[in-house]
């Protein structure tokens, strides 16, 4: 499958863009920087051309369905929605080397997606559970989430990292980031649980999954709150970094540790 | 430590509960709670039967567990009691704030507290040569933007020019709170007014009532539903494709709707709907047939499941029992009973595969059966649900309060006109709620912009 090739290679420059961004943060080199952020674009427009390319092979098969519809196609959609939410930070609001610490997370995705035996990259018939426009609003809306907070939690360790004083957009721009996955996480959960509604004919059954995505929810909920009482920087950090672990379990965790509906893999 | 800008309650005198119930410490509190008893229950598998449990954790364990609630946590009475307080300490915070919000939102007259402002105008500074007049009309048509009208206000030499806009996005965060109530409610209307069953029911049959689970109550539907079909669709992959309940709604006897329930497209009648949620095949009737020992002649017999046929020459009945597809490693197997006239029953086995094999000598027949005719059954969840409409309601107004939160803020943007000597000086700052760094950035572009015109 010609995706799965391009893919194979976006996994590798995305890890060729951090080396890059490595060498910027480490030796202070512009020239690194500004490599590392053509690697990225570059790779971004191969990453979402493999995406579409996906879709398009589905339907050769006969199967066509979005891209949505298995561990690895969701894996995939990760890595793309943080570098997406990667282009906010390092564009809009212009943080230096912040490619360092989002750009690996996608790597990883995409690694694991590549690698980890247990994920078939398969392109797989829906079955019927999965046939709804439901499934596309809610991978759509949780994967952005997922990847404000993968950014989020980037721009935290960095902030842990950063030696200097001045570091107080880094924290603005990581408690925007909090906002925003917040929003997409909220009508993450939302839009599933009126797809669970017609699919199962019940909106809330707190199964794992759903109770992990709330328990998620609760904690950036937490953090919101925290953050009225004063609390910022450090504290802040640590806390998103607390709430990334908690969308990580989310997502692996409950899969492997629990059961219930949800799991991708049975 | 507190936050610039977010309005506080005004020091007025207040209940202590009122004070309790309005603080942010409670939230945090209780969400963190929250939070913690929602990975225990996630932990400890939910609802399991007793047995399992005692089995894992043992007996104490399993009584400890059972006596804090913690098998069925999420509907726990501390559980509820949790997000009972949750909603209150919304509500009261949420009232005890809102009317100073509303000061600030809907404001008798516009107004700018100059005195902070000339007290910390900003960095942002630009010299003219032109006197504060001149250098105003110029700046006007700059300053003056598609939203927000430009106002003025004088303090003693100095004007200060200034724009607002985003007030209303100060509401964001109540529309936030408030549809968390919403959810509260559909949660409410959907466990008094609603109900969740399930029924599996084979081709051809009706249902007018489910059962309600845990109860020995049937809920009438006041109309019938009939399963004319179900059906089963697999890819050549072995995976399923769709599953297909063809149904018809009877009421007063007359066919009122005709439909198909598929799973992601239930169908809904009178406020009850139907969902496709499993199936499964069940043995309609056995298909044998009785040769004679003596003469070889064969008779066909059809036994529908469950019901008697009667055998020739007055030899009683028979009744089929189970029907499964394998026993005793030699293949489909049926199991019979057989009442004699006189009113004596045995049971016995015949295999598709072996006819001969433990057959009963006494009939003069043997037993061979031809098919084992099978029919579909399907598993349909039926509920009635009275939140929906709060759930969507709840969804969409949170979205939209977290996006205003998220993407408007309050912000002030000011021109401080300062006459120098013969010339003027005009500094650029502003304020917000919320979103600096957009603020800043927009600072720097209208900074850019006034130093990019020609005015002198
Ligand atoms: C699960 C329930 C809740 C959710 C989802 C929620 C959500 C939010 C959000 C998104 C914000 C905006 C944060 C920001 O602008 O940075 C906020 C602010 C706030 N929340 Fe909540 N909240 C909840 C419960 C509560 C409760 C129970 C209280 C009661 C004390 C509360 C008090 C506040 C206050 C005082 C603000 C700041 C308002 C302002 O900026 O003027 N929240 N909340």
């Amino acid at each position: 499958m010609l995706s799965s090739k391009i893919l194979a290679v976006v996994t590798f420059s995305y890890l060729a863009a951090v080396i890059f961004y490595l060498i910027a943060l480490i030796f202070k080199t512009k020239i690194g920087q500004r490599i590392g952020s053509i690697i990225t674009i570059g790779t971004f427009v191969a990453h979402t051309a493999a995406i579409i390319l996906r879709w398009v092979e589905s339907h050769k098969l006969g199967i066509g369905h979005a891209p949505f519809a298995n561990f690895y196609e969701s894996l995939v959609f990760f890595a793309w929605a943080i570098i997406l939410i990667h282009f906010i930070a390092e564009y809009k609001y212009k943080i230096a080397h912040v490619g360092a610490f989002t750009v690996p997370f996608a790597f990883l995705s995409l690694t694991y997606a590549a690698f980890s035996p247990g994920i078939s990259s398969r392109i797989e018939p829906l079955v019927p559970a999965l046939q709804s426009n439901w499934l596309i609003a809610h991978v759509i809306t949780c994967f952005i989430g997922y990847g404000a907070f993968a950014v989020s939690c980037g721009l935290s360790i960095a902030y842990l990292l950063k030696r200097s004083n001045d570091k107080k957009d880094l924290d603005a721009l990581n408690y925007r980031m909090i906002i925003f996955g917040f929003l997409f996480l909220t009508a993450g959960i939302a839009t599933g649980s009126i797809w669970a509604h017609s699919a199962w004919g019940a909106y809330w059954q707190w199964d794992p999954k759903e109770t992990w995505s709330l328990i998620t929810w609760f904690v950036y909920a937490i953090i919101l709150h925290v953050r009225l009482r004063g609390w910022h920087g450090k504290k802040i950090a640590l806390l998103s970094i607390g709430g990334f672990l908690s969308v990580l379990f989310t997502y692996f965790g409950v899969n492997f540790l629990l059961s219930g509906l949800h799991s991708y893999i049975n | 430590m507190k936050p610039e800008n977010s309005p506080s309650a005004p020091p007025e005198k207040k209940q202590p509960i009122w004070k309790a119930l309005a603080s942010v410490n409670l939230t945090i509190f209780l969400l963190i709670f929250l939070a913690v008893s929602s990975i225990v229950g996630t932990l400890i598998p939910q609802n399991g039967p007793p047995a399992l449990y005692i089995q894992n954790y043992g007996y104490g364990t399993y009584q400890f567990l059972d006596s804090l609630s913690l098998l069925d946590l999420y509907h726990a009475g501390w559980f509820r009691l949790l997000l009972l307080l949750l909603a209150l300490n919304l509500i009261v915070c949420t009232t005890d704030r809102l009317r100073h919000v509303w000061d600030i939102v809907f404001p008798k007259e516009k107004r700018l507290d100059e005195k902070a402002v000339l007290a910390r105008p900003g960095t942002r500074a630009l010299k003219y040569k032109a006197n504060p007049s001149v250098v105003k009309a110029a700046l006007l048509p700059i300053l003056s933007g598609k939203l927000g009208d430009l106002n003025e206000t004088t303090a003693g030499s100095t004007t200060i020019l200034w724009r607002e806009k985003g007030r209303l996005s100060r509401l964001g965060v109540y529309v936030v709170h408030l549809s968390v109530v919403i959810f509260y409610i559909a949660g409410i209307a959907s466990s008094l007014g609603g109900f969740r069953s399930s029924v599996n029911l084979p081709e051809g049959a009706v249902a007018e009532q489910v059962c309600l689970p845990n109860t020995d109550v049937d809920y009438k539907l006041g109309f019938a539903l009939r399963v004319d079909k179900f059906e089963a669709q697999f890819y050549p992959t072995g995976e399923p494709k769709d599953y297909r309940s063809d149904v018809t709604i009877i009421e007063k006897g007359q066919p009122v709707l005709s439909g198909n329930i598929r799973v992601n497209h239930p169908l809904t009648y009178k406020g009850i709907t139907f969902y496709q949620a499993s199936y499964g095949r069940f043995p309609k009737a056995i298909e044998l047939n009785l040769v004679d020992k003596t003469s070889g002649k064969t008779i066909p017999l059809s036994v529908p499941f469950g019901q008697e046929a009667i055998l020739p020459d007055g030899l009683g009945t028979l009744r089929s029992l189970r029907a499964e597809p394998n026993v005793m490693d030699k293949g489909p197997a049926v199991q019979m009973l057989l009442t004699s006239p006189e009113g004596g029953q045995t049971d016995f086995w015949i295999f598709k595969n072996d006819p001969d094999f433990g057959r009963i000598s006494k009939l003069p027949y043997r037993f061979i059966v031809t098919e084992v005719r099978e029919g579909f059954y399907t598993g349909l969840q039926v509920a009635k649900e009275p939140g929906i409409p709060f759930v969507w309601a709840g969804s969409i107004l949170m979205v939209l309060g977290i996006a205003v939160t998220f993407f408007m803020s309050h912000r002030k943007i000011w021109a401080v006109l300062e006459k120098k000597g013969e010339g003027t000086t005009v500094t650029i700052g502003g304020q917000t709620n919320k979103n600096k760094l957009g603020l800043e950035e927009r600072l720097d572009n209208l900074y850019l912009q006034l130093q990019k015109s020609d005015i002198k």
